[in-house]
C-alpha cells in the first residue's frame, strides 16, 4: 500500500516541477522503466515536454487511473472528452510527448485523431489542414502520382 | 551542439506543427490506401518512401507484368495481403485468347517463399495450375 503513495517528481523543459502519485506516474512505460530500474528517485527531467503539455498528460494519466473501475464505455466517453477539447497545435505535441514518455493509450487517442482528421483528404486538403508547406515541384508530384497510380495502386 | 540540435527541433515544430516525429507517430494508424497515398504526396522527405515501404500491408498490383516479385519484396517486405491482376476486363467476354498470358507460375514460388507475413493471397483473371498450389502446399 505504502508504495502506491510514493511521489515521482517530473520536470518539464520549462522548469515547472510536478509531483505524481506512482500509481499515476507508472501509465508512462518509460517511467515504469526508470522506477524498476531504481533511478526514478530524483526528479526526472523531461527536456522536449513543457509544463502545459505534462499537466495534460498527467490529468489524462489520473483520469485512467481512476476509472479503471469503470466501465469501458465510460472510459472511451471520457477519452472522447478530453480529445475534443484539444486543438490541432496542443495535439502536435501531445503526440510527441505520448511517444517519448510512452504512454500507449494516450498515443493510440492523439494519433487516431490525426487520422481520423486526414480520412478522405487529398494532399491539398491535408496540407491546408496541418498547414505543411508544399515542397514537391509540380512536376515533381505528378511524377510519384503516376509511379503509384501505376503498379502499386488501390483497389478499384 | 546537443543545446543547438533541441533549439532547431523546436523551432521546426513550432513552424509546421505537423514535424518528422507526427507523421511517423500517426501512420501506423491510417490503414485506407487512398489516404496513405495522399500523405505519401505531402511531403518530400526521403524517410516517407522508407516509412510507407515498412508499415504497408495491402498492396493490389493492377496489371501483373508491370512489376516482379523482386520489386515488390524491395518496396513491401512486410505485405500481409496481396492482390494480383492479369489479363484484362475484356476476358470476362471471352474477348481474350486462354493462352494470352496471366500465368501466376513466375509469381508463387517467389510469394510462397520470401513474404514471411503475407496471409492473404488473392489473383485476379490469372491462370493458377495444380503444381501451383503444390508450392504454397509445400511450405
Amino acid at each position: 500500500m505504502a508504495s502506491t503513495l510514493k511521489k515521482i517528481i517530473l520536470k518539464s523543459c520549462d522548469g515547472k516541477i510536478l509531483e505524481v502519485e506512482e500509481a499515476v506516474a507508472v501509465q508512462s512505460q518509460m517511467i515504469k522503466n526508470m522506477i524498476e530500474d531504481d533511478c526514478a528517485n530524483e526528479e526526472i527531467p523531461l527536456p522536449d515536454i513543457t509544463g502545459e503539455i505534462l499537466s495534460m498528460i498527467i490529468e489524462y494519466c489520473k483520469m485512467h487511473v481512476d476509472g479503471e473501475n469503470n466501465s469501458n464505455n465510460e472510459l472511451i466517453a471520457r477519452d472522447a472528452d478530453f480529445i475534443t477539447r484539444v486543438d490541432l497545435n496542443t495535439l502536435y505535441y501531445l503526440i510527441v510527448a505520448a511517444n517519448f514518455l510512452n504512454v500507449k493509450s494516450l498515443l493510440d487517442l492523439t494519433c487516431q485523431r490525426v487520422a481520423d482528421i486526414i480520412k478522405g483528404k487529398s494532399p491539398e486538403e491535408i496540407r491546408l489542414t496541418f498547414n505543411i508547406k508544399n515542397d514537391f515541384t509540380p512536376e515533381e508530384e505528378e511524377e510519384i502520382r503516376k509511379k503509384n497510380a501505376w503498379a502499386f495502386d488501390y483497389k478499384d | 551542439m546537443e543545446e543547438n540540435d533541441n533549439k532547431l527541433h523546436r523551432t521546426a515544430l513550432s513552424n509546421t506543427g505537423m514535424s518528422g516525429i507526427v507523421l511517423e507517430c500517426i501512420l501506423p494508424y491510417v490503414h485506407d490506401l487512398r489516404d496513405r497515398t495522399a500523405i505519401l504526396l505531402i511531403y518530400r522527405r526521403w524517410y516517407w518512401y522508407e516509412l510507407d515501404s515498412s508499415s504497408r500491408k495491402s498492396i493490389t498490383i493492377v496489371f501483373c507484368y508491370t512489376t516482379t516479385t523482386g520489386r515488390l519484396w524491395r518496396r513491401f517486405p512486410f505485405l500481409e495481403s496481396l492482390e494480383l491482376k492479369g489479363k484484362p476486363q475484356a476476358t470476362m467476354f471471352n474477348l481474350i485468347p486462354d493462352d494470352w498470358g496471366g500465368y501466376v507460375t513466375p509469381w508463387v514460388h517467389k510469394i510462397a517463399t520470401i513474404f514471411d507475413c503475407l496471409r492473404s493471397l488473392h489473383f485476379r483473371r490469372m491462370i493458377v495450375r495444380d503444381s501451383n498450389l503444390d508450392i504454397f502446399g509445400s511450405v
